[in-house]
């Protein structure tokens, strides 16, 4: 069996992203959100879940700021960050729109879409009165 | 508890940046060397843990590669799980323990796909949820230590001692990669460029191509082989999650290793301090911090400042990485997990050409990392 997950999984994760909405599985049983996407809620093992609009506000949990990107099509720097969503999943994205030195760990930040290498990708800006 | 099992061989070919031919061919090179350095022959082989699938692998593709079919024999015990490294030993050491098999081969390698790239595809997992946001493996492991750092706030040059001495015990061994590279001072490190902070070029390992293998039998047979055994004392492993698919964090993953050796050293009956010889996965430099950390021999925070006192070269306290590790030796992908268990029976048969800890009886090897979230890890030590 191959190891890559679910066919059509995460399709509407990537359909809705299209649109400019972020969406998250949310198990039916245990109302926990959860990320990636998995066949079984990884707190309680149930199929029930389904893919709910996410209000997009979050915490950086941790950044890196990438001065070496692995291609030339990324911009330079690239700060990378682990996403603490407030409805309690996790995703990497990108900060953009500031300077590492006006955020830290722990920063409030938004989802918003950008269009990158044809696709669009959830990135995450500095919420107001963080700024 | 007692593993009936030593490593007989060991092979190792030549390290390089690049090696003109392929990765089955540089991998049966390892193989043939150490089977060589045990003085036994493929007849007796009759397991084995080595990449790709097969037989009783996953993929039925035609033209899969199948080592039954690539080495001409069958086997008793094919270790499929994790092929390399610790826990291929772990998994071998108990299958010939238990009889499942008498002859155990763990193998790894590169060579032929690094080319000029100056990243190495490996290090950028396809996965929808990171590649398309430019992750590699260098990030993962920036994200946990940047916790790391602004938790505690390191001293910078005292970390890149840690990165400096290894980098030197590199410098001066002809078999490493980057064998006459250095010496660096702390301040080299630091004036390297800088990929994702807070890690800079000189702070990272290497990705490069060769091979490595060793062999694992019963202890008496060892025993008839020409190089003293080295026994397997004991071992463990922690697989948190799947490496590389999502956000790993300080919180989870920053103590990762911990349960791992707190069992290794109780199977071997020995404490972090009995080690003579630290053989540590130093894919960066502030895992090797962690992992003095996770021992136990230092609180967490406490790590750069205790290896900074007690040192980790050649003649100080806690040797470590003698061979130049993954950030001067080699680090030749899935087989560079295997490297660190080569380096270790080098040393306790006492045959290291440079970095030679004297009269070293007990290794300590590792394997992967927070960033990975899993962690692996062993102890050797000589027949006594």
């Amino acid at each position: 069996m191959p190891n890559n997950p679910a066919e059509g999984l995460t399709d509407i994760f990537w359909e809705q992203a299209q649109e400019s909405i972020l969406v998250r599985p949310v198990c039916g049983s245990c109302d926990k959100s959860f990320f990636s996407p998995q066949v079984l809620c990884p707190n309680c093992q149930s199929d029930t879940w389904e893919y709910q609009k996410s209000s997009g506000e979050g915490t950086i949990y941790s950044y890196t700021v990438v001065h070496r990107p692995p291609d030339d099509s990324f911009p330079n720097p690239l700060i990378i960050a682990d996403i603490e969503l407030d409805e309690g999943w996790r995703m990497f994205s990108w900060i953009v729109k500031c300077d590492p030195n006006e955020f830290d760990i722990g920063s409030k930040v938004k989802a918003h879409f950008q269009n990158f290498a044809g696709t669009m990708l959830p990135v995450f800006t500095l919420s107001k009165g963080d700024q | 508890m007692n593993l009936n099992a030593a490593i007989a061989g060991i092979g190792l070919t030549k390290q390089s940046k690049s090696l003109s031919m392929s990765s089955i061919a540089v991998c049966v090179e390892a193989l043939n060397l150490a089977l060589e350095d045990a003085g036994i022959t493929l007849d007796e082989v009759d397991g084995i843990a080595a990449r790709w699938p097969g037989p009783g692998g996953t993929s039925f593709d035609s033209g899969v590669i199948d080592w039954s079919g690539v080495l001409g024999t069958s086997f008793r015990w094919v270790g499929d799980t994790y092929p390399q490294g610790i826990p291929g030993v772990l998994d071998a050491a108990a299958a010939v323990s238990a009889g499942l098999c008498d002859v155990a081969v763990i193998f790894g390698g590169q060579a032929g796909v690094l080319g000029e790239s100056e990243l190495a595809t490996y290090t950028r997992p396809k996965n929808e949820f990171v590649e398309p946001w430019g992750l590699f493996t260098a990030a993962h492991f920036a994200l946990i230590a940047n916790v790391y750092f602004q938790r505690f706030k390191p001293d910078r040059d005292r970390l890149s001692y840690a990165a400096a001495t290894i980098r030197n015990a590199g410098a001066i061994n002809p078999n490493a990669v980057m064998y006459g590279r250095g010496p660096y001072t702390p301040e080299d490190i630091v004036s390297s460029p800088i990929i994702c902070e807070p890690f800079h070029l000189l702070d990272l390992c290497l990705a490069t191509e060769g091979a490595s293998a060793v062999v694992v039998t019963t202890v008496e047979r060892a025993r008839d082989c020409p190089n003293p055994p080295i026994r397997i004392l004991g071992g463990s492993s922690e697989w948190y999650r799947q490496q590389y698919v999502d956000p790993p964090r300080y919180d989870e993953v920053g103590d990762l290793g911990k349960d791992a050796l707190a069992r290794t050293f109780g199977i071997a009956g020995l404490s972090p301090r009995d080690i003579d010889v630290y053989e540590l996965y130093d894919i960066n430099t502030w895992e090797v911090i962690r992992q003095f950390e996770t021992m136990g021999l230092c609180d967490s925070g406490e790590g750069v400042e205790f290896v900074y006192e007690n040192g980790i070269g050649l003649g100080e306290r806690f040797p470590t990485n003698t061979d130049g590790g993954l950030l001067s030796f080699s680090h030749t992908g899935w087989g560079g997990p295997t490297l660190k268990i080569v380096e270790a029976v080098t040393q306790l048969r006492g045959t290291a050409k440079t970095g030679q800890v004297i009269e070293a009886e007990t290794a300590l090897v590792t394997g992967a990392g927070s960033g990975a979230q899993y962690f692996n890890a062993a102890v050797l030590g000589i027949d006594r």
